[in-house]
């Protein structure tokens, strides 16, 4: 077990963002969480993060509730891909994705040099590497940002496999780059680590995912596999909208009926 | 970080550094009493020339402790200023436009003129302009904060009501005070180092060191508080505690320059943008080279600002703001586009 959360409970502003969600993130396994706007998908992954204490439930990350672990022991065991890439001051990719390399036992110049460069590599970046950040579009922030959560959890941690939580990494990336970026989700799970993603695209999750989540109005309306999950009639309940579900060669996809 | 060319950081942190002992030269060289260059490396020993005695008292009682101040005051300004920018994530950002200054000169006056002629001033000087300053940060700060935010169009419009507060406090403290006591107020209005004296130099320096020292050690923080918040959370930065320190040592160091020379104005706004500039801006590089930057800076207007007008001499913090306005004025213009000011 890598991370328990049980029963999460949010509230802000007299309104309840999240009611006793329960996830569970198991190592070697991409777990999507998906659903439509305001379902409270990004609330659960800053819940996970730290970055938001819940009003009720507890986090246990590798058998020690959350609240027990230091900010650097946390930073290592887990890395965080924010939806907003805002940075204003003129740093180049690489020194972004430097500065994921903080919380890490440092390995000498030469070695960090080159986890990086291998950073930038695997998310299609390597050419950025000494562009001024301000200066790159979105999609092309999206992967250095990618990049810096990878050299974040580049060695393996001591205290128990790591967790990746991904907030909308596909949102400002083209088709091509889309994929590419659940792949490397799928090569961190078998690396070992816990990764969730938040997607908003029900055919990816039907390609990459091994579970799934879906949220509305911030509640949990079913987990479980993805072929469990995604079934037209719940995707109907959820989106409003019409789905049919079709599969050829094993592969399935889903299509929305305009 | 080592993501850019490390030459070019040893290179500018270098060149800088002998900019800022030549301009320490030039400084100590300029003047009513004249001295050689041969004469100046005499009285380091380093030369066979040794200066007129007078010449030498004149150098070590009066022209140099009012360089080194100079120097110190310059390089904590400029450091203090570019450690606001990292914390408040805004290029903008000065300790001055926000307030922190005009804070600690009104509680700097109140209490030159309540305790005008105790021997306890040079001490109470520093410690009631540090409150005043924190004051006036934490009030700004927490007026700007909306929503877990901070927005720094905010922190300067409430930074020109804590200036304008403060100007009428000192113009009513000036009303109460006598004759001795409003030529030294006079000196908190404009800034300058002519009071400079090894008294109280030796009371400040201290003071001055604590931030200069203490500040590049939370280098690698604010190059992660620059991604934002949660993101240098992420990374393993307590923000909390990063927040109040660099912010107590800011403060530290800008209300301790106010005690010992009065407001010296866009120092710390100037000296780092241009450095960042030369150097990126990562922290690691961006404070010590803000420091030299600002040391030369000072140095130089100090020794301009008391050669121009001989034998009157102009107040350094007019010079300072002669030389800053317009620079802020064009930094507001380039970033009016930008999401910066948001």
């Amino acid at each position: 077990m890598s991370y328990v959360a049980q029963e999460l409970s949010f509230r802000a502003g007299g309104r309840t963002l999240l009611d006793r969600v329960s996830i569970t993130l198991a190592p070697g396994q991409v777990h999507a969480v998906l659903g439509p706007n305001g379902a409270g998908k990004s609330t659960l992954l800053r819940l996970l993060a730290g970055d938001l204490e819940p009003a009720s439930g507890q986090r246990v990350l590798n058998g020690r509730r959350l609240e027990h672990w230091t900010s650097v022991e946390r930073a290592r065991q887990r890395a965080v891909l924010p939806q907003q890439h805002g940075l204003s001051f003129a740093f180049t990719a690489a020194q972004v994705v430097e500065l994921g390399r903080l919380p890490c036992v440092r390995q000498g110049p030469a070695r960090e040099q080159a986890i990086i460069a291998a950073a930038l590599a695997r998310t299609d970046a390597a050419h950025l590497a000494q562009q001024p950040y301000p200066t790159l579009s979105g999609g092309e922030r999206s992967r250095v940002q990618l990049a810096r959560v990878l050299a974040q959890v580049w060695e393996p941690a001591l205290q128990g496999p790591q967790v990746l939580l991904l907030d909308e990494p596909t949102a400002s990336l083209d088709l091509a780059h889309q994929h590419q970026c659940l792949r490397l989700a799928r090569e961190c799970a078998a690396q070992g680590m816990a990764v969730m993603v938040v997607l908003h695209d029900p055919n990816l999750v039907l390609s990459y995912a091994d579970r799934v989540s879906l949220l509305c109005c911030g509640q949990l309306q079913a987990q479980g596999t993805a072929e469990e999950v995604l079934t037209p009639e719940r995707l109907r309940q959820v989106y409003g909208l019409d789905f049919s579900l079709h599969s050829q060669n094993g592969q399935r996809w889903l299509q929305v009926r305009p | 970080m080592s993501g850019t060319d490390p030459r070019l950081a040893r290179y500018l942190l270098s060149c800088l550094a002998l900019a800022l002992l030549a301009s320490i030269a030039l400084a100590l060289a300029t003047g009513p009493l004249s001295i050689s260059p041969g004469e100046l490396l005499g009285m380091l020993g380093l030369s066979p020339d040794v200066p007129a005695p007078h010449i030498a008292d004149a150098m070590l009682q009066l022209r140099l402790p009012r360089v080194l101040l100079a120097a110190v005051a310059g390089a904590t300004l400029a450091m203090a200023g570019a450690a606001m920018q990292g914390l408040l994530r805004n290029p903008l950002a000065d300790p001055g436009l926000i307030g922190v200054s005009s804070g600690a000169a009104l509680a700097g006056a109140i209490t030159l003129v309540l305790f005008s002629g105790s021997i306890a001033l040079p001490l109470l000087l520093p410690l009631s302009s540090f409150a005043g300053g924190a004051l006036a940060a934490a009030l700004a700060l927490w007026l700007a904060r909306r929503e877990g935010h901070t927005r720094i169009v905010t922190v300067l419009l409430v930074g020109l009501a804590l200036n304008g507060l403060a100007g009428a406090g000192i113009g009513f403290v000036a009303q109460l005070a006598d004759d001795l006591a409003l030529r030294s107020l006079n000196f908190w209005m404009f800034g300058s180092l002519g009071k400079a004296s090894w008294r109280e130099i030796l009371a400040v320096l201290p003071l001055l060191l604590l931030p200069l020292l203490l500040l590049p050690r939370h280098a690698r923080s604010l190059d992660a508080l620059l991604l934002g918040e949660p993101e240098a959370a992420h990374l393993g930065v307590d923000t909390e505690t990063l927040k109040r320190s660099v912010l107590a040592l800011s403060v530290l160091a800008v209300a301790s320059t106010v005690a010992v020379a009065g407001i010296i104005g866009f120092v710390g706004l100037v000296v780092p943008h241009l450095m960042r500039l030369a150097s990126g801006p990562d922290h690691g590089r961006l404070l010590p080279a803000s420091a030299l930057g600002g040391a030369i800076l000072l140095v130089l207007a100090d020794t301009a600002a008391r050669s121009l007008f001989v034998p009157s001499e102009l107040p350094v913090g007019v010079l300072t703001a002669l030389l800053g306005a317009p620079f802020f004025l064009a930094l507001l213009l380039r970033y009016r586009h930008g999401s910066e000011l948001a």
